[in-house]
């Protein structure tokens, strides 16, 4: 017996099917047809049906390649499933094997294993696809939830634009409306002051009358208190709108704290004496003679207003000005001034308040003593920008004494240093021929006769046209120009009179006269060639101080 | 009558069997029933007024356990690339599987099936893969064994494509 039928007759009792290849794709039966695979073979022991089973048949010319040159102990199928036309199946493997020169394929019904190796596999597969799935589930819902972060952020951004551009709209709209404020302001202090030139210039040049009667004169004191009153307001009305718009910028300068207090306190005595009451200054000598680096002028503007309250609100006894430094290092001193008067006082729960805008003790105060509630508040902004302190201290009935705190750089010079100021005489400037242009007749007039009794030769003229004109046609030592006129503005015949051909004409001294005197104003003038700035109403003092900066090296 | 022989391919789980069952016997099964081995399904199409007798091999799906058994593939006219698409994994799978499948046939029409359109709301697609899949040449289709959507697209167009090949 060979090797095949051999094995032929071990496997015959089995689901095995074993054929032997005698040629090519030709087979014999070497065992019976397993029971298991006669519906799908036959019950005849003849040839492999191959062709009605494309995996066998497949199987089959695999094998003819492996015979060809085996690579292996034998070939394996793995298993497949083959269905008959009525839907039955057969799960089936097969293997052929080169046994010597034999070729042999075993045919094998797997049944129940085959089902087994199902179950097997599912197991582990539904794991797996569990495991996956969950896997993907997370992804899903992780892109969910960042798709959906996203789309809130977005939604935000969007929040977040249209509200900036609504902030944008109502900021533009309120600088808007602060610059229409501003511009008002300027305008209405421009036609205010104006005229007030005209009354204070005309009341000041009355004053030297010689034919004015007791009467006369009391009238005309009212007038000039009136609007200076009137001026004060204005100014503080001023200075609120440049503080406000942040437009203040501090002019340092090196001054006498001791000078300055004493200067102040001689301008503002006679407005306290006038109430009957006493107004001194408490200073050590040492604290007197410091000198400082600060803007004197706002420290004035602090000082005036501080006096000019304590003498508002007390009807008897005294104003004293006290100045303490409070410590002196590295080149900078601290200094208090009070200002303490025996008047009405304030009550504890008005205090807080009294630095705010518009704000006084009570309306009956504002009713009694008058004033816009602008002062302290001022006073607070300028302490504040020079970054002191200020503050009050007060009973009801009992006075008050309001202070502010400063610590400023302490000016080192030598026994040559510091000036005096003096007091500027007429004399000291030499005659001169002046320009006038101003569109107004009474300022031309005013400033005609405050001129003329200065000495100097005026010339009048209502526009810039006609001044620059003047200047061309005339020799004149200095122009007083407006700067509101019609026709052609100051500042434009400024700039037409530094173009003159002329280099004479073309340099003649132009001194601005204007009521325009808000923020910024005077550094146009500057711009356009002026040489000095005097503000409207004007005083003698200030057109002499002018004139002085002029032309006193030439006297 | 021609005989093509078609073999269908990619992740275990993505709906092969379902995809033959909805083409060639018009069911689906909710039930998943892993393939084991090999098992072959015939339908004859008329193309053009010509008979043709598709062969379809449902192979198993390649897992972590079973790889596909590249001589199956031998005489394949045709393959079609299965995916998941509520499975991101199972386009790397199908790009894998795709490649060495060329490697181990002579190249051969493509067609992949984005199963599961049933369930597209929970898909999540692979825009890298898909865009390396078209640049092979494969013409994708989203199909649905659950309700049958595209299914015969899928395979016709395939039909042609090895026809014209």
């Amino acid at each position: 017996m060979d090797k095949a039928r051999l094995l032929g007759s071990i496997m015959a009792t089995s689901d095995r099917l074993v054929l032997q290849r005698y040629a090519e794709r030709a087979y014999r039966y070497l065992t019976p047809i397993p029971v298991a695979l006669r519906p799908m073979l036959g019950d005849a022991p003849e040839d492999l049906p191959a062709e009605d089973f494309p995996f066998l048949d497949h199987f089959l010319d695999l094998a003819e390649d492996f015979w060809q040159q085996p690579d292996g102990p034998c070939l394996e199928s793995g298993s497949w499933i083959e269905e008959l036309d009525d839907g039955t199946q057969f799960s089936l493997e097969a293997t052929a094997y080169a046994v010597d020169d034999e070729h042999i394929i075993i045919l094998e019904y797997l049944g129940e294993r085959y089902q087994q190796e199902v179950r097997r596999l599912q197991a582990l597969r539904d794991k797996l696809l569990f495991s996956e799935k969950l896997e993907a589930e997370v992804h899903l819902r992780t892109a969910r939830i960042q798709a959906r972060e996203e789309q809130v952020s977005a939604e935000v951004s969007e929040q977040v634009e249209l509200k900036t551009a609504e902030l944008k709209d109502a900021r533009d709209q309120a600088e808007a409306t602060s610059e229409s404020k501003t511009t008002f302001l300027a305008t209405m202090s421009h036609e205010i002051r104006t005229p007030m030139n005209g009354v204070l210039g005309a009341a000041d040049m009355l004053a030297d009358s010689q034919s004015l009667t007791k009467d006369d004169r009391e009238l005309l004191g009212i007038i000039k208190t009136s609007g200076s009153l009137m001026l004060n307001i204005i100014n503080d009305i001023l200075d609120f709108s440049r503080m406000n718009s942040g437009r203040v910028e501090l002019e340092m300068r090196p001054f006498q704290i001791g000078e300055l207090v004493e200067g102040i306190a001689r301008v503002m005595r006679p407005i306290v004496v006038q109430k009957s009451l006493l107004l001194d200054v408490d200073m050590a000598d040492s604290t007197r003679a410091l000198e400082l680096m600060g803007d004197d002028e706002r420290l004035k503007q602090v000082l005036v207003n501080l006096i000019g309250n304590a003498a508002k609100f007390t009807d008897s006894g005294k104003v004293t000005v006290s100045v303490r430094c409070q410590a002196q290092d590295s080149g900078q001193a601290s200094v208090r001034v009070a200002v303490t008067d025996s008047g009405i006082g304030i009550r504890k729960e008005a205090q807080p308040g009294l630095f705010d805008l518009f704000t006084q003790a009570d309306v009956s105060t504002s009713r009694k003593y008058g004033g816009t509630g602008l002062g302290l508040s001022i006073c607070k902004q300028i302490v504040e920008l020079m970054g002191g302190e200020i503050g009050v201290e007060s009973e009801l009935g009992q006075g008050s004494t309001f202070w502010f705190e400063l610590t400023l750089a302490e000016v080192v010079r030598d026994a040559k240093g510091g000036a005096k100021a003096t007091e500027i005489a007429a004399e000291d400037i030499p005659p001169l021929t002046v320009l006038v242009a101003d569109d107004n007749p009474i300022n031309q007039t005013i400033m005609q006769r405050m001129l003329g009794k200065m000495g100097h030769e005026v010339t009048t003229v209502a526009d810039g046209d006609e001044a620059v004109e003047a200047v061309q046609n005339n020799r004149f030592d200095v122009v007083f120009m407006d700067w509101m006129m019609p026709r052609m503005d100051g500042i434009q015949a400024t700039r037409e009179i530094r173009a003159l051909p002329d280099p004479i004409a073309s340099q003649t001294p132009v001194i601005a006269l204007t009521a325009n005197s808000m923020a910024g104003h005077e550094s146009q003038c500057m711009e356009a060639g002026m040489n000095t700035f005097v503000s409207k109403p004007t005083t003698a003092a200030a057109v002499r101080q002018a004139l002085h900066g002029l032309f006193a090296a030439e006297a | 009558m021609i005989r093509k022989k078609i073999c269908m391919l990619g992740a275990f789980s993505v709906g092969k069997t379902s995809l033959i069952g909805r083409y060639v016997k018009s069911i689906f099964s909710e039930k998943y029933l892993t393939t084991v081995g090999v098992k072959i399904e015939k339908k004859t199409v008329e193309i053009n007024g010509q008979d043709i007798q598709l062969m379809i091999w449902d192979l198993a799906g390649k897992d972590d356990f079973t790889d596909i058994n590249m001589s199956y593939l031998r005489g394949a006219a045709g393959f079609i690339l299965v995916i998941d698409p509520t499975r991101p994994a199972t386009f790397q799978v199908a790009i894998d599987v795709l490649e060495k499948a060329i490697t181990t046939v002579a190249t051969v029409p493509v067609t992949v099936a984005l199963n599961k359109a049933d369930l597209k709301a929970d898909w999540q697609v692979d825009e890298n893969s898909l865009e390396i899949l078209k640049q092979k040449g494969c013409e994708l289709f989203e199909t649905s064994a659950k309700d049958g959507t595209a299914v015969e697209a899928l395979f016709e167009s395939l039909t042609r494509q090895m026809l014209n090949a």
